[in-house]
């Protein structure tokens, strides 16, 4: 066969393997910009999507207000018993093709079961289109966070994600992407955490995290609790305490923190020492002048002040049989192969002794950041 | 005869056709029938031809009878047919039967001095300088030689003293004359004197140096070469006086006879390029060149490759730089572009405008061009990969734009590239075709009317028109006219590839275009130089321009005989001033 007619043969055959009669321009795609995953009777799936109109898109591309008539979005539910079958029910009522290639946000219900969840994400993982850097949130209700009414200027699950987006704009840093949760969860106890999002009359409240274990939400941490437990994964970008100390009201914000997990195993009993390194701006302080001597002394009672709550927040984390991050027991297994099975783990996690040392600086007086 | 190769006679549109078997089918008309006894004793032989076709076989017939009577004739005197055989009425006879036809073939007879001999001028009119010919022509005829003083002895009179034209040779072979006679000489002939006087009296008509219409230049050299093969070395020489620069001459065309000139600094420019550019040029066996191109496409190395090997040019400072450099210049007679060999991929960037500002502004912009390129050719292509094949690529905000932009839209993408892209070389064609206003004019009128009345009519989207604008633009930066046509047409490559195979396809065809530049070599020079194989020294001169100090060697991938362009040392400020100073003190 001459060069010719191989490069000829390639050529044609070329076109045969790409799959390009399956490409569609973006205006005959459904692009879902978040779907929702809740429970539903009869230990059904409820999938919900939200999909921009024609309306929304022009309002969102020329950045205007969309009419009073127009509607920016449209949001499609469908119930199943597989998330597959939800979104396949999905489809069935619509005219375009249903896309999850550009699928920004995916809210689970609080309240799905174990097995719904491990379902969930078992699909989710093997979703060949969906974009696995999509934020994953847990929130009570899927129903009232995609009806959430819009606001001027876009819909409001854009600012949501433009949230998320923002390096350093939230008070903790929690996004957790699809694909944190996808190797989170083979760890051991499974335990995965997650922004706990919560709708009000004027919008979302953000600034929660939710913790599972074995695929079933354990805990809500207050928003005290999610910053405390944000300086111990270091994802704290803006947290903020303020106390009495010696009859003086003291402020702390922009706290950050580098957080460090040394294990180690005495008389088969598992330590684990926590160091936290924090820093914060000094904010308020209606005590004597601020020296150098009292900078020292305040640093040293924020310390105090920091480390029994972080302890508690570890504690009952540790009562939870939920480790704070993933990788600590592989960690562990490293060095203690016998302890290589997840009921192992977790007896010697339950006994372990936490220690939590805080070294706190003040790093900026006074400016207005 | 074979009965299959037996010619014979067919009319076709009233125009005698002779078809010699199956082989042969030549159209003839006037005296170009070749086998012209044969046709007669066919048409003796044929009573039913019609009355038409015998008038137009006699009158053939009675030309190539009277051709092969002259024939004759010479050869009875001189033993071939190619040799002059001294007697003007043989000539004479000659001449009228071959080029006596052509109205513009002047045939002047004449008698010399006392003795009256027989003397002859041939010329084509208008393509010699009458003004000479008047003149010598008088002078001759008044020649005053006694009528003892033979044929021989008054040529070489004539030859020394009386004709006042630059170069005379002198031949006795008719394939000689007749293509000097055709390019503008004039030949005398003189009855008893087998030798016949070529003169130069050549003057072709020709337009005036002007400004380089196709590589126009903001600053720098204006000047470029017009169609007289003798004028462009002369603006070669006026810019290189070397003694070391060779023009080689070469004639290309059976009919054309075309003059070509390769053209090299012999103390610089590689030997076996030269060769190598000279065998090749000695190869060409063509009836006609009209074009530089022409020859060009027999010089690549690669004829079928879509890159270009050569790079064409009508100003004299490129191809005088580009000579310094070492590399071999191409003249054609009759066309005003010269070409250059061999070339790299990067010289097709390369304008001679760089060298004539700052080399922060030169080196901006052939970065510029440089990004021209990549957005030329990748824009419309990533357009259509991400709005056709992978979305998911993209930031869900910019899709969300191109969504809302497309909204309503009748065509796909790829459609709509089409519909854009022949519109734009429409336009760009009939600009091409129009004066120069009125071309801006349908530029304008293409881009703000049409542009605009698409968008409204709801054909194309505004976000593709925006592509396509800056796509076009983007590839109107290529100075060189040669390889933007590759550019359009990887172009298509591009789209097709991307509509097939989205942003992996593009990836796919770079990959191939990039292994494809590698292999080109052109008369042994690696196309991707001074990048692939990498030669650090050229890249001073490449898509950026160091300051001329830092410039001092050739490229280095034309192997040069003398590497060195500039002196290792740059002159050094501070030592001129501290020259001066102590100068100044003493």
């Amino acid at each position: 066969m001459t060069w010719w007619r191989r490069g000829l043969a390639v050529l044609l055959l070329l076109p045969l393997i790409s799959g390009c009669w399956s490409n569609r321009p973006v205006e005959l795609r459904a692009m879902v910009l978040a779907m929702g995953f809740a429970p539903a009777p009869q230990n059904r799936i409820r999938a919900t999507v939200q999909i921009p109109t024609t309306t929304g898109l022009t309002s969102l591309t020329s950045g205007s207000a969309p009419s009073s008539s127009g509607k920016l979005d449209y949001i499609i539910s469908a119930c199943a018993l597989t998330p597959g079958m939800a979104l396949t029910r999905i489809q069935d009522q619509l005219q375009t093709d249903l896309y999850l290639g550009q699928v920004q946000l995916i809210a689970c219900s609080s309240h799905l079961s174990a097995g719904q969840f491990r379902l969930l994400e078992d699909y989710l993982t093997r979703l060949g289109p969906l974009d696995k850097t999509a934020y994953i949130i847990a929130t009570p209700s899927v129903r009232k966070l995609f009806h959430i009414e819009p606001k001027v200027g876009g819909l409001p699950i854009l600012d949501l994600i433009g949230g998320f987006s923002c390096q350093g704009c939230e008070t903790i840093m929690y996004r957790q992407h699809q694909w944190d949760v996808e190797t989170a969860l083979p760890t051991a106890g499974d335990s995965v955490w997650m922004p706990y999002v919560t709708v009000t009359p004027t919008g979302f409240n953000t600034g929660r995290i939710l913790v599972y274990r074995h695929c079933t939400p354990v805990w809500a941490l207050s928003p005290h609790d999610s910053m405390l437990l944000g300086l111990i994964l270091g994802i704290t970008a803006k947290g903020y305490v303020n106390f009495v100390m010696q009859h003086d009201i003291l402020g702390i914000r922009t706290l950050t923190s580098h957080s460090s997990v040394y294990p180690f195993v005495r008389a088969n009993r598992l330590y684990l020492r926590f160091g936290l390194a924090v820093s914060g701006t000094l904010d308020s302080w209606n005590g004597p002048p601020v020296t150098v001597a009292r900078l020292g002394s305040i640093d040293s009672q924020v310390a105090h002040y920091l480390a029994p709550q972080i302890l508690t927040v570890l504690k009952r984390l540790q009562r939870q049989g939920v480790a704070p991050e993933g990788w600590l027991a592989p960690l562990i297994w490293r060095s203690y192969p016998s302890w290589h099975s997840p009921s192992v783990w977790e007896a010697h996690y339950r006994k372990a002794v936490l220690i939590v040392h805080v070294h706190f600086r003040i790093t900026n007086v006074g400016d207005t950041e | 005869m074979n009965q299959a190769r037996r010619p014979r006679l067919e009319r076709k549109n009233g125009k005698a056709y002779i078809k010699r078997g199956e082989t042969a089918h030549a159209p003839t008309e006037g005296g170009a029938i070749i086998d012209g006894s044969q046709i007669t004793r066919q048409a003796s032989q044929k009573p039913l031809l019609e009355q038409e076709l015998l008038h137009d076989l006699t009158q053939s017939t009675q030309k190539f009878v009277q051709e092969i009577e002259g024939l004759l004739a010479e050869h009875a005197l001189v033993g071939d047919f190619d040799g002059y055989s001294g007697s003007v009425t043989a000539a004479y006879d000659r001449i009228k039967a071959t080029l006596g036809q052509s109205p513009d073939i002047v045939i002047r007879r004449f008698q010399i001095g006392v003795a009256a001999v027989d003397a002859m001028l041939v010329f084509v009119n208008g393509q010699v300088d009458n003004n000479i010919v008047d003149r010598d022509t008088l002078l001759i005829t008044t020649l005053d030689e006694p009528a003892t003083t033979s044929p021989a002895t008054l040529l070489t009179r004539l030859k020394s003293h009386f004709l006042a034209v630059g170069h005379i040779t002198h031949t006795t072979s008719w394939s000689k004359i007749i293509p000097t006679v055709m390019l503008g000489g004039t030949a005398l002939f003189i009855d008893g004197v087998r030798e016949v006087l070529l003169l130069d009296t050549t003057k072709f008509p020709a337009r005036a140096v002007t400004r380089a219409q196709s590589e126009p230049s903001i600053k720098g050299p204006q000047e470029s070469f017009n169609e007289v093969l003798l004028t462009q070395m002369d603006q070669l020489r006026r810019r290189l006086p070397a003694g070391t620069l060779r023009f080689e001459p070469f004639k290309i065309g059976q009919h054309t006879h075309t003059t070509v000139i390769c053209a090299y600094l012999s103390d610089v420019t590689n030997p076996a390029i030269v060769e190598a550019i000279k065998e090749r040029l000695g190869g060409i066996h063509r009836s006609s060149i009209q074009t530089s191109n022409e020859i060009g496409e027999y010089l690549a190395d690669r004829r079928f490759t879509i890159f270009p090997q050569i790079r064409f040019s009508e100003r004299v400072d490129l191809i005088a730089r580009n000579l310094d450099q070492g590399k071999v210049a191409i003249l054609t007679a009759n066309d005003p572009t010269a070409m250059l060999l061999p070339n790299t991929l990067v010289d097709f960037y390369q304008t001679t405008q760089d060298y004539a500002f700052p080399f922060w502004d030169a080196s901006l912009m052939r970065l510029i061009r440089l990004a021209g390129l990549i957005a030329g050719l990748y824009l419309m292509p990533f357009y259509i990969a991400l709005s056709s094949v992978n979305p998911d690529l993209l930031p869900v905000k910019l899709l969300l734009t191109i969504d809302g932009s497309r909204q309503g839209m009748p065509f796909p993408p790829e459609v709509e590239v089409i519909i854009m892209w022949l519109i734009i070389e429409i336009l760009r064609e009939a600009a091409n075709r129009l004066p120069q206003q009125m071309g801006t004019t349908i530029g304008t009128v293409g881009a703000v009317v049409v542009g605009t009345a698409i968008v409204k009519a709801g054909l194309v989207d505004a976000l593709m028109i925006i592509i396509v604008t800056l796509t076009a633009l983007a590839l109107f930066t290529v100075p060189a006219l040669e390889i933007a046509s590759t550019w359009r047409w990887l172009f298509w490559f591009f789209i097709v590839a991307a509509w097939l195979f989205g942003i992996y396809g593009i990836v796919l065809l770079t990959v191939v275009i990039v292994v494809h530049l590698s292999s080109l070599e052109n008369f042994g020079v690696p196309y991707l130089s001074p990048f692939g194989p990498t030669r650090p020294s050229d890249l001073a001169d490449s898509w950026i321009r160091l300051p001329f100090p830092q410039i001092r060697m050739r490229p280095t991938t034309l192997r040069t005989l003398a590497p060195r362009a500039a002196k290792t040392d740059p002159i050094n400020p501070e030592v001129i001033l501290h020259r001066a100073q102590t100068r100044f003190r003493q």
